[in-house]
């Protein structure tokens, strides 16, 4: 009994799974070097990519985007609080109704880091391992 | 009509082959200064017994949106926008191209902002997007919050709103709507369809041929709660309009006609929640619409005239000049959604809608001149379940399959559900609906 239900979790599983293996450990909040925070706190990295932030303190825009990686779940399910569908749901309501423009997506780390890096007021996520010298590493709180 | 399609359908296509792979979902949109997004859906339909809002007894593929639109940031605070739109719903829409919202949007700060123009109404969870099929599970939002015949006049207002999202540290946020105008439609939409069937009960035909917009007013408060995926919202709406035509008499009154006109205003407000819980969303709205329907014109002086006699307490009413009727509908649905993978969704919802909150169980169908004109006593309500699958074939292409258990027949238009001007209609009905939509 206990293994055919393994072996029907196993199977369904693999018919239905998209399994993501990314931890959050293994993403890197990054911003533009003109960003005076250094750091932010899990709710307002949340409010920055639902539009609900669109300001730094001292007033300059707020800049986001994303990458089209396995980053994108963990990211969405760690800090956004909802799965990288539903969150691409919400964007897309944004733009159908006229209230939002959908955020600029890219590829591969290089691509974010480059978008960040030439662009004032942005904030990214790559992975840990991609190299970060051009933009500033955010810690998060 | 069918022109005006084909002209839908050329410009979409226009604009599809230069930017769909440029600015696709999930591609780099940087550095366009306009972007362009759009969306196209052809479905079909088939019940039993009662007809949808289409002649879907005999099946009917007149169920298709079209809409694109274009948006740009002019400055960093103000945005503008607008998304052209044509439907067809069998006895709703012509397929001709109209402009669902264009708007400037002034976001000063990000707890006010102010937006101009043509704006979609917030009204319950889904209003905004009611048209846009690929961004829910459903291929028929439930009726008894999201009333097809009333599409039309709530789905956009011409005016100004504010607009605003509160932060409250630990609680969460507080989004909100406050937005003044009036709204327009055409004079073959629902809402006009539904007077139409209503007068009949009055022993009239009235084919209405001009609107005048009165004022309308929306707001809406959305709740984004602490705890990651829950929200709580509370909308309404007060909506008044006037819809004038001439009618004629029917059946004894056959020799009466002249001008009459339909003073209606509604006020609608709706509570909601979702909660999305990784894969899994639960939802549930309950609505109630109070409206005032005040009759004139005319015909009344001719219907006194030919009459001569009592014949209802309704027509005494009518027939003194002034018709005052005066209703309250419910409507409350739950609903489940579950996503397998990538491609693959599940829902499923059951929905009660109410016609009129104090005859529930349609007692007042009983009476002479509804019964007459062939009502029964499950034209009072309508209970759906409904059962949907979602496929997302690719990242562009949606497919869905849904069926519905009717038990009931409020909503429905009248006029295609009579037999020799007589209502018709069955308790128990099934619905199925086929949809697929490409959007970019």
């Amino acid at each position: 009994m206990k293994k055919s239900f393994v072996c029907f979790s196993l199977a369904f599983a693999l018919f239905f799974g998209s399994a993501s293996f990314v931890l959050a450990a293994d993403i890197l909040v990054i911003a533009n070097k003109g960003v005076s925070a250094s750091s932010l706190s899990k709710d307002e990295l949340k409010r920055i990519y639902l539009g609900k932030l669109s300001r730094w303190e001292n007033g300059d825009k707020v800049n986001f985007c994303l990458v089209k990686t396995d980053l994108l779940e963990t990211f969405c399910q760690e800090y956004v609080g909802q799965s990288s569908m539903n969150y691409l749901k919400h964007w897309k309501k944004l733009v159908f109704t006229g209230k939002g423009s959908m955020p600029p997506f890219y590829d591969k780390d290089e691509d974010v880091i480059q978008f960040v890096a030439e662009t004032k007021g942005a904030v990214g996520f790559v992975s840990s391992g991609a190299n970060t010298d051009s933009v500033k590493v955010m810690s998060i709180d | 009509m069918k022109k005006c399609i084909r002209f839908a359908l050329m410009l979409f296509i226009i604009f599809t082959s230069s930017a769909a792979s440029a600015v696709e979902f999930g591609d780099i949109s940087a550095g366009n200064d306009v972007d362009i997004h759009g969306f196209i859906s052809q479905g079909y339909m088939k019940s039993t017994h009662n007809n949808f809002f289409a002649e879907t007894v005999d099946g009917t593929s007149e169920f298709s949106e079209v809409g694109f639109n274009l948006g740009t940031d002019v400055s960093d605070n103000l945005h503008l926008g607008i998304q052209f739109f044509a439907r067809k719903l069998g006895e709703f829409g012509k397929g001709e191209i109209e402009i669902d919202w264009a708007y400037g949007d002034y976001r000063w700060k990000d707890w006010l902002g102010v937006r101009a123009g043509k704006m979609k109404m917030p009204h319950g969870l889904h209003n905004a997007t009611r048209d846009i099929d690929f961004l829910r599970t459903n291929i028929f939002l439930p009726q008894s919050v999201y009333n097809e015949a009333w599409r039309d006049t709530v789905a956009a207002m011409q005016g100004g709103e504010l607009y605003g999202d509160i932060y409250l540290g630990g609680a969460g946020s507080i989004s909100y709507q406050f937005q003044g105008g009036n709204s327009e439609f055409p004079v073959d939409s629902g809402v006009a369809t539904t007077t139409e069937d209503q007068t009949r009960l009055a022993y009239l035909n009235f084919e209405a041929d001009d609107y005048f917009p009165d004022y309308s007013a929306a707001t809406g408060i959305v709740w984004t709660t602490p705890v990651d995926g829950l929200r709580l919202s509370l909308t309404g709406w007060l909506v008044s309009f006037t819809l004038k035509g001439t009618a004629t008499g029917r059946l004894p009154f056959q020799e009466m006609n002249g001008g009459f006109e339909m003073d209606t205003r509604s006020a609608e407000w709706t509570g909601s929640f979702e909660y999305a819980l990784g894969n899994l969303t639960i939802a549930g709205e309950y609505s109630r619409n109070n409206y005032d329907f005040r009759a004139g014109g005319d015909v009344f002086d001719n219907m006194q005239a030919s009459s001569g006699q009592s014949y209802s307490p309704t027509l005494n009413a009518i027939a003194a000049g002034i018709s005052h009727v005066e209703l309250e509908t419910e409507g409350y649905y739950g609903s489940l959604a579950y996503r397998f993978t990538d491609w693959l969704e599940v829902g499923t919802y059951y929905s009660v809608y109410y016609a009129d909150r104090d005859d529930k169980d349609g007692k007042e169908n009983e009476e002479s001149v509804r019964k007459e004109a062939g009502y029964k006593d499950h034209d009072a309500w309508l209970k759906d379940l409904c059962l949907s699958l979602r496929f997302d074939l690719s990242p562009n292409w949606v497919l869905k399959l849904e069926g519905h258990k009717m038990d009931g027949a409020a909503i429905l238009m009248k006029q295609i559900n009579s037999v020799n001007d007589i209502l018709d209609t069955e308790k128990d009905w099934y619905l199925g609906a086929a949809k697929v939509t490409f959007s970019f």
